[in-house]
């Protein structure tokens, strides 16, 4: 059920990047869609009640392997922030450029290359 | 060549060694990245009927990340380095005449051959993304290098529509590891033999489809393609028709359909007709495009038609057809995108109206745009005639015979709006042609006909292999993929 | 460092900013230090490091901090840190793998000390360098625009950063 909540939430986002015109809307449809995916996969390793995943000597197994926090989804959701993190530095460099160029963040006005 | 690593390692130092060093060496930039891509070019020759597994810190398979090198890999790994050294060459004297930041554009340059190489050799999906990310980051930057209008709306297009295709791409990895708990692609196939194919993976296919489909330029997906190719400097397209779009796409497209996900009648047929729709539209297209570089943009998304169709097949002939086409194409491309660069170099124009008679006046650009053009349009006995004939006999074998006429379609098709190019640039001229422009135009320098000169011998020797050596270069990449799942997983885990 | 009292917001935030930048910039280190034992890694470090020169650019206005650090030390920091993560990395091969812990295996540690887990901390340390410098040059490079109205219409003036390419159109 809260898996659904992630596809909403990544279907608004995508709604986001091809419906809007202005360029801030854009970028942060696309904001909206990489925390979808972060948070489905962060929801994957999640457990009610989790225990750490660290084997200690005085571990019961039969516990840990029922009840441990998966901790790859949090590496992978670590990783995706900082290929977000320059994703999105470079969309905000572009959008100030275009702006610079266009005087307007309108991407229906962009049209030079047709001409 | 058993440490894999370092087709990884090198690029990236030295990528990150050039904004340090270039203050004070000027030369720096030049020298270093040509010589590099040369010797990671000697390296992927030697991969060459090689197969090994590479464990990154040495953990093993299911637990860490590996690099799988076996032969469609190393074909791969020699297209993308031999056109990256080209493009090295090539830039030297381009991007002194037309732009000013060498230093910042040969870091980008081998950030983007690092990014291939590495997705062409991981043995993992999530590593795969992040090589994916880095070779994309890069190349989207290098497509608005000029910053102009023109470059920067390019740019931030292609951006669009391919981060729409990696957050595709992402969420059908993030489906997967939900489903199975694991990223190594052996043991996810070993999973899916195990738990069968439900409707999860299915979805996760179809997302990876879309996603890869996108930066592979088959026609649905393509918007991104012509803008791109126009606006990035010509070495970046070549690296982009080259490299870029076989290695993230069809490469992955064909490990992830053959070797993980297991061929099937419904995929051969989604890559039939997705194929034959590339070939017809991106030809009719082409046809009517003014730009040179628009026109090779239309150009490349209908050849991507052919690839996918060959591979779609499904036969060993078709996947045979379809490599051999794969690498004559990422030859031929890149050579006829030099060309609009020698062009653009020497009259500052691409528009096809405005240009003429340059055939006498740069000889060897127009010799070599005429060898591209033969080997493109299917004239025997260059290359790209030998392999959409084994294309089409492997259409006729495997009971397709309409998607053969397809084929045959599109190739005339290309040898109509090649002739145009001719026409235009080099033989005779266009309306708005003006004499006085091209009086003082001499043959573009020396480093520049050196990789136009490579690159059109290679396209004339190729033709000659498909007569002896065909199977001998391709055999190793048709095993590779006509194996199946199984082959692979005994390739990584070894048994 | 030259704290100019003409440029950048008033006394009260630039005295708040002096009072506190420091223990900001040690709970950056603090973070980087602890990252292989505790909930937190050389990145995190890295983007309090990195909030500390903005914070400070805020404050004193953005010459006092280019003067004094600057955009070519950080651009020479941050492709630095990135290779020595590499060659590290490299070093690796000879002692088993590619990104190998070769550290560890030389000095077996225990667990949960700070000097522990061979490599790791040094990793954090050159990933905090790498994305401090990082987030304080993009920072800098796109915050350093403004907005002006010119006869009417309004235009960004950017400085001189990656403003040395031809006009292509």
């Amino acid at each position: 059920m809260v898996y659904t909540l992630c596809f909403i939430l990544f279907v608004i986002g995508l709604y986001g990047v091809t419906c809007k015109k202005n360029i801030v809307k854009i970028i942060l449809g696309f904001l909206i869609m990489e925390y979808s995916v972060n948070l489905f996969l962060i929801l994957l390793g999640w457990r009610k009640n989790g225990v750490v995943p660290i084997v200690e000597p005085d571990t019961v197994m039969e516990y840990f392997k029922t009840m441990s926090v998966d901790p790859l989804p949090q590496a992978m959701v670590l990783i995706s922030i900082v290929t977000g993190l320059g994703t999105l530095i470079l969309m905000v460099a572009l959008a100030i450029r275009l702006y610079q160029r266009y005087g307007t963040f309108d991407i229906t006005e962009m049209n030079r290359l047709k001409k | 060549m058993d440490n894999l690593s370092l087709f990884i390692a090198i690029p990236a130092a030295v990528a990150f060694l050039i904004p340090i060093v270039s203050h004070r060496l000027k030369w720096f930039p030049d020298v270093s990245s040509s010589v590099i891509t040369f010797i990671l070019f000697l390296f992927s020759l030697e991969t060459l009927n090689h197969q090994c597994i590479y464990q990154m810190g040495g953990w093993p398979a299911p637990i860490g990340i590996i690099f799988v090198l076996d032969g469609f890999s190393s074909m791969m790994l020699i297209i993308v380095n031999l056109i990256g050294f080209m493009a090295c060459l090539f830039s030297v004297d381009y991007m002194e005449k037309i732009y000013t930041s060498k230093l910042r554009y040969y870091s980008l340059l081998l950030l983007v051959i690092t990014g291939m190489n590495g997705v062409i050799l991981t043995g993992d999906l999530f590593n795969m993304f992040i090589f994916l990310e880095i070779a994309l980051i890069a190349s989207y930057a290098l497509v608005g290098f000029g910053c102009g209008s023109k470059d920067l709306e390019a740019s931030f297009k292609y951006l669009v529509i391919n981060m729409i295709a990696t957050y595709f791409i992402f969420l059908g990895i993030a489906l997967l590891y939900g489903r199975f708990a694991t990223l190594n692609m052996a043991h996810i196939v070993t999973s899916i033999q195990q738990y069968g194919t439900d409707s999860v993976v299915i979805f996760a296919f179809v997302l990876f489809f879309v996603g890869f489909g996108t930066k592979a330029a088959i026609v649905p997906f393509h918007a991104w393609v012509p803008d791109a190719y126009t606006a990035a400097p010509a070495p970046v397209s070549a690296l982009l028709a080259g490299g870029i779009i076989k290695s993230l796409g069809i490469y992955v497209l064909m490990r992830l359909t053959y070797n993980i996900f297991g061929m099937s009648q419904v995929i051969a047929n989604l890559f039939v007709y997705f194929g034959i729709a590339s070939i017809i539209i991106g030809a009719l297209m082409a046809l009517g495009q003014w730009n040179f570089k628009r026109l090779l943009a239309y150009h490349s998304i209908s050849h991507m038609g052919y690839i996918i169709l060959g591979f779609g097949l499904g036969s060993p002939l078709g996947i045979l057809g379809g490599v051999f086409h794969l690498f004559n194409h990422s030859l031929f491309k890149s050579l006829l995108f030099f060309n609009s660069g020698s062009v653009e170099y020497e009259t500052g124009n691409l528009n096809l109206r405005k240009l003429g008679r340059l055939s006498e006046k740069m000889p060897v650009t127009s010799v070599s745009s005429l060898i591209a053009f033969f080997s493109t349009s299917g004239i025997p006995p260059f290359n790209g005639f030998w392999s959409k004939l084994i294309i089409i006999i492997a259409a006729i074998q495997a009971g397709r015979p309409f998607s053969a006429l397809w084929v045959v379609i599109g190739s005339i098709l290309t040898l109509a709006y090649f002739a145009k190019i001719q026409r235009y640039v080099f033989f005779g001229n266009g309306d708005e042609f003006d004499e006085s422009q091209v009086k003082d135009i001499k043959e573009v320098p020396s480093l520049m006909r050196v990789s136009l000169i490579i690159l059109a011998v290679l396209c004339t020797i190729g033709g000659l292999l498909a007569i002896g050596g065909v199977n001998g270069v391709f055999g190793p990449v048709v095993n590779a993929l006509a194996g199946g799942t199984n082959q692979y997983i005994g390739e990584v885990f070894g048994k | 460092m030259k704290k100019n009292n003409r440029t950048g917001m008033s006394l009260i935030v630039k005295n708040t900013v002096r009072m506190v930048e420091g223990f900001i910039f040690l709970f950056g280190i603090y973070l980087t230090l602890y990252g292989h034992i505790s909930p937190a890694s050389g990145f995190s470090g890295g983007i309090v490091l990195g909030c500390v020169f903005i914070l400070m650019t805020i404050a004193f206005g953005k010459n006092v901090i280019l003067e004094s650090f600057g955009k070519t030390p950080a651009y020479i920091f941050n492709c630095s840190a990135a290779l020595l993560f590499l060659v590290l990395g490299c070093c690796g091969i000879l002692f088993g793998g590619f990104f190998s812990n070769f550290l560890e295996k030389i000095f077996p540690s225990a667990n949960f000390r700070l000097f522990s887990a061979g490599l790791l901390p040094i990793y954090n340390i050159i990933i905090a360098v790498n994305i401090g410098t990082g987030l304080f040059m993009v920072f800098i490079i796109l915050a350093v625009r403004r907005v002006i109205e010119i006869d009417g219409t309004r235009r960004l003036i950017s400085t001189e950063f990656f403003d040395n390419f031809k006009e292509k159109n």
